[in-house]
């Protein structure tokens, strides 16, 4: 079991604090949700996470170890990062772009294209677009691809790094319910398997429904931490967005579903 | 569209007219040659005029037009990714000028022949730096603004080399082929020279092939795949501008070759660098062949500036990407 640690973390632009003394502990084999609205810093802390930037203050200790002070090829095989997806599309085919995943572990001869990948590289490859439902995908070009497609194609390119942390950036971002729904599917079962995985995500239902633990980050700050029933009550999410929203139980489970109300001032509970 | 099998099948073409350009090059010239005489003193070198032609005057020029091609395309190739501009090109972004600036100094300061690439090679780094700070003042800069800044600066910088030109030796032709570019006079030390830095050049993208890949993606994604993205850049700067400075001391600015041939290669094979660098290395010393065999064709002038070629043919091809970038910016 790997345990990631945030403790204390403050960043900040030029005078302008994003996060201020966030503290969490998380632990791999669980899935973790950090929600919060626009603005909030969700990405900020998964960058954190993942090293790319570097904190004014505080720690992010990954069993122990500070990920900024891991050399980048050992860091790849601890923690990944798919970050928030852009319109640039480039044409590299997705079994090439999954290969990328690899590339820490490439030999000089490998490098030099004098010798193939190893069979164990082939089989991340193969596995990881298997995980993430892009097998029949392998040969296209990443440009032809549909929104739904690019993110489980970018999906497979962390998979295929076998990092043990595994961080997201709104993995459900672009997506229509069912393709966002097979990508939680793909991530809980990732978490199954001994992987710590923390995504950051707009939809709450979705969010509350696949994980096990949710961050609520408002305003550079932690304001909830625990089961998603816990973090999502009706009082805690008008605090946090506004507005006239509900929350009710899933008929099924039970999990915290948000709802939106039309009525500019009703919407009392029941 | 398939790219297996089709990557290998462009490399064999590519290499195909390089040989050809080759042959085109060597045939071609004011002292006319048939073909049998070509292909038999190419096999059988000696003392004879049409021998002597070939081996000491025709051979050395076409090897360094090749050479330099290859270096420009392999820059050109560096910075669109480095920069994911895919306007860049060693002469627009004005590393040709840092490079030809920094031998210029060099030629007044330390008057030693081999001092002059190495002088090349700081003035090219440096313009690279100055032109990727830009580029990364802010995440929002446009490829047009990092083109134009690129171009001001090579401007500015090709001005202090003629100012300092015309200042130490009043000397217009030496100012004329700076900024023009030629391969007249080049002989075979020079070419060992530009097949030593275009070879090392080669090798070392080459072994960077897949992180130049995932840094056009994006550099938070190569982060995230375990690159040190500081240093791989650091790196790639150092191998395009170690090109770029051998052949700019070797010919001056030519300009145009390092967007013209990467850009057809990607179009080609994809942009996969695994394949588009050796198609843009192979067409670009094509391309540099054939534009000097023009040059140096021209009916009753003898020779002009290979540069004015690859601007003529370049140029245009340069506008059309502008303006199609431009239209493409609101999407990026």
């Amino acid at each position: 079991m790997s345990r990631l640690v945030v403790s204390h973390l403050s960043f900040g632009y030029r005078r302008r604090l994003v996060l201020s003394d966030l503290s969490l502990d998380m632990e791999s084999g669980q899935l973790v949700a950090v929600v919060g609205p626009n603005g909030a810093g969700k990405s900020t802390l998964l960058r954190l996470l993942s090293g790319w930037l570097v904190p004014v203050s505080g720690q992010v200790l990954l069993d122990g170890q500070e990920v900024r002070d891991l050399a980048p090829a050992e860091r790849a095989r601890k923690v990944t990062l798919v970050p928030q997806m852009t319109e640039a599309a480039h044409d590299m085919p997705v079994e090439e772009l999954v290969a990328l995943g690899r590339l820490t572990r490439l030999s000089l001869g490998q490098r030099l294209l004098l010798r193939p990948l190893s069979d164990a590289d082939q089989a991340a490859i193969e596995s990881a677009l298997m995980a993430a439902d892009v097998k029949e995908l392998a040969k296209r070009p990443f440009r032809e691809l549909s929104g739904g497609e690019r993110s489980r194609a970018r999906l497979a390119v962390a998979l295929a790094q076998e990092a043990s942390w595994l961080l997201l950036d709104e993995p459900e971002a672009h997506l229509d319910p069912g393709h966002a729904q097979a990508v939680m599917v793909c991530l809980a079962a990732q978490a199954r398997a001994g992987h710590g995985v923390v995504a950051a995500m707009h939809d709450l239902t979705l969010a509350a429904a696949f994980a096990d633990r949710m961050a609520l980050v408002d305003q550079g700050g932690l304001v909830a931490w625990g089961t998603p029933a816990e973090v999502l009550t009706s009082s805690l999410v008008r605090q946090v967005y506004g507005g006239q929203l509900r929350v009710i139980p899933h008929p099924e489970g039970g999990s915290p579903v948000v709802l939106p109300t039309a009525q500019p001032s009703g919407g009392k509970e029941a | 569209m398939t790219l297996w099998g089709r990557p290998r099948q462009v490399l064999l073409w590519s290499l195909l007219a390089l040989a050809v350009s080759l042959l085109v090059g060597l045939w071609v010239g004011p002292t006319p040659v048939s073909f049998g005489q070509l292909v038999w003193s190419l096999a059988h070198p000696n003392q004879s005029l049409v021998s002597v032609i070939i081996w000491q005057i025709r051979a050395p020029r076409v090897l360094a037009a090749a050479l330099v091609g290859g270096s420009l395309a392999l820059a050109g190739l560096v910075f669109q990714a480095l920069l994911k501009n895919p306007l860049a090109d060693p002469y627009l972004i004005g590393t040709s000028s840092g490079a030809s600036l920094g031998a210029t100094l060099m030629l007044m300061l330390f008057p030693v022949l081999a001092a002059i690439p190495a002088g090349a090679f700081v003035g090219a780094v440096a313009a690279v730096l100055a032109a990727t700070a830009a580029a990364r003042r802010r995440s929002g800069t446009s490829v047009v603004t990092v083109i134009l800044v690129g171009y001001a600066l090579s401007v500015i910088l090709g001005a202090t080399t003629a100012l300092l030109l015309t200042l130490h030796a009043n000397d217009l032709q030496t100012i004329f082929f700076w900024e023009l570019g030629g391969l007249g006079g080049v002989l075979w030390p020079q070419v060992w020279e530009l097949a030593a830095a275009l070879g090392v050049g080669s090798l070392g993208v080459l072994y960077l092939h897949r992180e130049l890949d995932a840094v056009a993606i994006g550099e938070e994604e190569a982060h995230a795949l375990g690159i040190d993205v500081a240093r791989v850049r650091w790196q790639l700067i150092i191998l395009a501008g170690l090109v770029t400075a051998v052949a700019v001391s070797a010919s001056g600015l030519i300009g145009f070759v390092g967007l013209v041939a990467p850009h057809v290669a990607r179009r080609l094979v994809g942009s996969l660098h695994r394949y588009a660098l050796p198609v843009a290395v192979l067409g670009g010393a094509s391309f540099l062949i054939l534009a000097d065999t023009i040059a140096r064709s021209i009916p009753h002038i003898g020779e002009i500036p290979v540069g004015i070629v690859t601007a003529l043919l370049g140029g245009p091809f340069f506008i059309v990407l502008l303006l199609r970038s431009t239209r493409l910016e609101g999407g990026r």
